[in-house]
């Protein structure tokens, strides 16, 4: 099995190196080189020697005599050297590999000249020239079995190689990989199979996950993981049949057979390569090998099953492929000749069998085939039992335990590695799964909980917002109710108050002085008594002006009309007037504010205004009355009186219309006169 | 038989003094208050023929207690005897059912003649209740100029026409016209078209 694997290994390679060549292999006309060589003779100039010399070889045919392709390499790259050409150099060291690896005779060259390169790698200025140096040093190494080297020389390459080289990137890890199979690094290769996978994946390249899906099963089964390979395998021959591809779905199915017989499943195994045999046996389009050794695994079979028939018949199938097709076969060797001691055994020609078993046994030995070596010794140990000669057997058989032992410590212990490690790795994952869900439960609560404080922040702070304003507005109204109900009810005490004074003065005062005067008469004394007639006179009019006593008697709009008569009597401001009759639509208070409007309007007028003629209209309507007061007088700024504390009369008159629920309107114009409007709702 | 009187005031010593007086001068005084509503009870008891009440009293005023005794239809006269001077109880004083008014200061010298004249039917206000004339002009019919007459008059004097009378006074130029015709008649003055203008001018110093 793992000769197919390193045949599959081959196969990969080839295609590899069929990306990586530059012109080499373009058609070449001879005649174009032989009128270049003798030029290149004589030219002196290094530049012009190195133009030359690449000119021939892009001309050069296939088919021209490979040593002298090489000379004229080598001596470009002297040129290149010379000339401190690090990147020609290094693109020529590549081409010259590449033809070096074609004959296995010229592995050390190879190996030199790539040293060589990568020697003067610090001085190539392109990353991916670095990256294909390294490539193919480690190329190099592997093909000497030098495998730690070449691992080095990959990683190397990996780090060259950017995102965009991802396909060179992706090669060195696949070729890593292998490299670590080889050395048995089963950890190491698994993960640089599968990230070598991913990136091939993501390049699309489905040929390359198919190589890489390959290598793993091939690494799984190397230590006896079989039903991780035989998972990958599975899908990786349903994959090659939808392709198409037969040969490689035999060759799956072949390796896959062989596990099964690793794991003593013989059925499983017949059923595999019968179902391959079916498919292939007739195609001539597929391997030969791989037909061939269907063929002897079968008969191997059947050898168990001691059917001699189907055993001969698959055998003799198998002999004729080889001398057909494969007379040469290395890979083919070991396997026919071991089916071929079987066929001896069976037909009891134990010497022949004996003879060839050991054949086999040196041979597997000398192929260092680990699987062979254990098969040919529990065959040789057999066969030398049926023999007789139970010496060798015991020591063939002592020889198989042996190398089984240590084949099966070695893998067990690269199999408890690994399951611990793949262990290690889920519980890795599962804390780390774990620990992610509950960052993310941690987290999602924490902006549930910023949210929810958030949320209640600006809900408190809006409530907190709505009620300092609510507060405010309310505080606002409650102090210019406050204000007004003030306003209201200084008037009216002061009113009140007026009222007190006005009766204590009149029934007061007034009646004693009464008295007085009674006396006064009595006695004759005139003088006295036109003293006392004036002082009486004065208390009334004090008294009157500071209650309107007729106001109750005759009701506001008498009350008014009296007050225009006797301004109208007293001074020479020409009082006209239409009242309307409001008495029962107010309240004595309310009675009270009107009259005392129409009062203090006067006041104003007559102290200020100048005015020769007032009209004063008190008009009644269906909700309000309207009370205008309009003089002819010198007129005044409203805004700047209104403002001026001296001014009481203006802001009384604004608080009374206020205390009653109406409204002030002044017009005012300078020299034309001022028109006082109240409106009282009713 | 002499006349039959009530009287009320709330002003004990006025009471006692006005009592004393109307005695004096031989009227029977059925009865006093010292309230307005007691008065009104007195009245309705004795509906004596005069009531010479006070204007400001306590529970009724004086024009309360007349206007009570005018929707009750009694009979009795009311005389108003207060301190206050107020005009309009006088212009009123037909609907307030009063029949004589007397300020208080003058009683003495006007009380019995008051009494008897409305004894006899007849009506009497104080004259003290008058403003004093400020004019002294000659009326016919003994009427007396308004104070707006007088102040339209002025401004007749001044030169003015009706139209810019009535505009600086706020009133229809209708209204002024009257004012004229009403002044012309009161001065007996000719009805001719300048006539007023030409004695108003004339005669400039006497209403100022």
């Amino acid at each position: 099995m793992i000769t197919t694997s390193l045949k599959s290994n081959t196969i990969f390679t080839a295609i590899f190196c069929i990306k990586l060549l530059y012109s080499t292999l373009s058609i070449a006309q001879n005649q174009i080189v032989d009128s270049l060589i003798p030029a290149f003779e004589v030219e002196n100039n290094l530049q012009k020697r190195f133009e030359l010399i690449k000119n021939i070889l892009s001309n050069l045919d296939q088919d021209y005599d490979r040593s002298r392709v090489i000379e004229y390499y080598k001596a470009g790259l002297q040129i290149a050297e010379e000339t401190e050409n690090f990147l020609e150099f290094g693109k020529w060291s590549i081409e010259l590999y590449e033809i070096y690896r074609l004959d296995p005779n010229d592995e050390n060259e190879a190996l030199s000249l790539m040293k060589q390169a990568k020697s003067h790698i610090q001085e190539v200025h392109d990353n991916r020239v670095r990256g294909i140096i390294y490539l193919k040093l480690a190329a190099a190494h592997y093909s000497k079995t030098e495998f730690t080297k070449a691992i080095e020389a990959y990683t190397m390459a990996e780090l060259e190689f950017s995102e965009n080289d991802s396909i060179y990137l992706a090669d060195a890890i696949f070729f890593r990989a292998q490299a670590k199979d080889y050395k048995g690094e089963l950890i190491g290769s698994m993960n640089d199979y599968q990230k070598a996978k991913i990136i091939y994946e993501n390049l699309n390249d489905i040929d390359y996950v198919n190589y890489v899906n390959n290598g793993i099963a091939v690494l799984y089964s190397k230590y006896n993981i079989f039903q991780e390979a035989e998972k990958i395998r599975i899908g990786l021959a349903e994959n090659y049949l939808k392709q198409g591809n037969l040969n490689d779905w035999a060759i799956t199915l072949y390796n896959q057979s062989r596990d099964y017989v690793k794991q003593n499943k013989q059925e499983d195994s017949f059923a595999a390569l019968k179902k391959v045999h079916g498919k292939i046996n007739n195609d001539s389009t597929i391997d030969p090998d791989i037909r061939t050794i269907v063929n002897l695994s079968l008969s191997n079979y059947y050898s168990q099953k001691n059917d001699k028939e189907m055993q001969t018949k698959h055998f003799e199938e198998a002999q004729l492929l080889v001398k057909n097709q494969l007379e040469s076969s290395s890979f083919i060797r070991l396997p026919l000749l071991k089916s071929r001691i079987l066929i001896y055994e069976n037909q009891n020609n134990l010497n022949r069998a004996y003879e060839l078993a050991k054949e086999y046994t040196t041979q597997a030995v000398d192929a260092a085939n680990m699987d062979q070596i254990i098969d040919a010794y529990l065959i040789e140990s057999r066969i030398s039992e049926k023999h007789g000669d139970y010496k060798n057997a015991f020591e063939s058989l002592a020889k198989y335990q042996n190398f089984t032992d240590s084949l099966f410590q070695a893998n067990q212990a690269n199999t408890f590695s690994y399951f611990q490690t793949l262990y290690e790795t889920e519980k890795k994952e599962r804390d780390l799964l774990l620990k992610t869900q509950e960052l993310a439960e941690i987290k999602a609560k924490t902006i549930k909980k910023i949210r929810t404080i958030v949320i209640i922040s600006v809900l408190i702070l809006t409530v907190m917002l709505l009620w300092f304003l609510i507060k405010n507005l309310k505080a606002a109204k409650k102090a210019k109710i406050q204000q007004e109900k003030f306003s209201r009810d200084l008037l009216i005490s002061q009113e009140n108050e007026r009222k007190r004074i006005s009766k204590d003065l009149h029934d007061g005062l007034g009646q004693s002085l009464l008295l007085i005067k009674n006396k006064i008469i009595l006695n004759q004394d005139n003088s006295t008594s036109t003293l006392l007639d004036n002082a009486i006179e004065e208390l009334r009019g004090i008294s009157r002006s500071l209650h309107p006593f007729q106001l109750e008697e005759l009701g506001v709009s008498g009350a008014i009309q009296n007050l225009l008569n006797q301004i109208d009597e007293e001074t020479a401001i020409f009082v006209s007037s239409e009242i309307d009759n409001i008495d029962n639509l107010f309240d004595k208070d309310q009675q009270l504010h009107i009259y005392r409007i129409v009062q203090e309007s006067f006041n104003n007028i007559i102290k200020h205004a100048k005015a020769s003629a007032v009209r004063v209209m008190l008009t009644k309507k269906e909700k309000e009355i309207l009370l205008t007061i309009q003089d002819n007088g010198i007129g005044f700024d409203f805004s700047e009186k209104y403002n001026d504390f001296k001014s009481l009369g203006l802001k009384t008159l604004k608080e009374r219309t206020a205390t009653l629920g109406g409204s002030m309107k002044v017009d005012s114009e300078m020299q034309k006169g001022t028109i006082f409007s109240f409106l009282i709702t009713i | 038989m002499s006349i039959e009187l009530i009287i009320a005031d709330d002003h004990p010593l006025l009471l006692k003094g006005l009592r004393d007086f109307l005695e004096e001068n031989n009227f029977n005084i059925l009865a006093q208050a010292n309230n307005g509503k007691d008065a009104l009870g007195l009245i309705e008891k004795h509906k004596p023929k005069i009531a010479i009440l006070d204007l400001e009293m306590p529970e009724m005023t004086g024009l309360e207690v007349a206007t009570a005794c005018r929707i009750k239809k009694i009979n009795t006269k009311i005389i108003l005897l207060t301190l206050h001077k107020e005009i309009f109880i006088l212009h009123q004083a037909k609907t307030l059912n009063i029949s004589g008014y007397l300020l208080k200061d003058f009683a003495i010298e006007e009380l019995i003649n008051c009494i008897q004249k409305i004894n006899v039917g007849e009506e009497y206000y104080s004259e003290k209740l008058f403003p004093e004339e400020k004019n002294n002009l000659n009326t016919v019919q003994n009427e007396k100029l308004t104070p707006s007459e007088i102040k339209i008059l002025k401004l007749i004097a001044d030169g003015l026409t009706s139209k810019e009378i009535a505009i600086k006074l706020f009133i229809a130029e209708r209204t002024v016209d009257k004012h004229r015709s009403n002044i012309i008649s009161k001065m007996n003055l000719d009805k001719k078209h300048n006539s007023l203008l030409i004695w108003a001018q004339n005669n400039k110093g006497k209403f100022f």
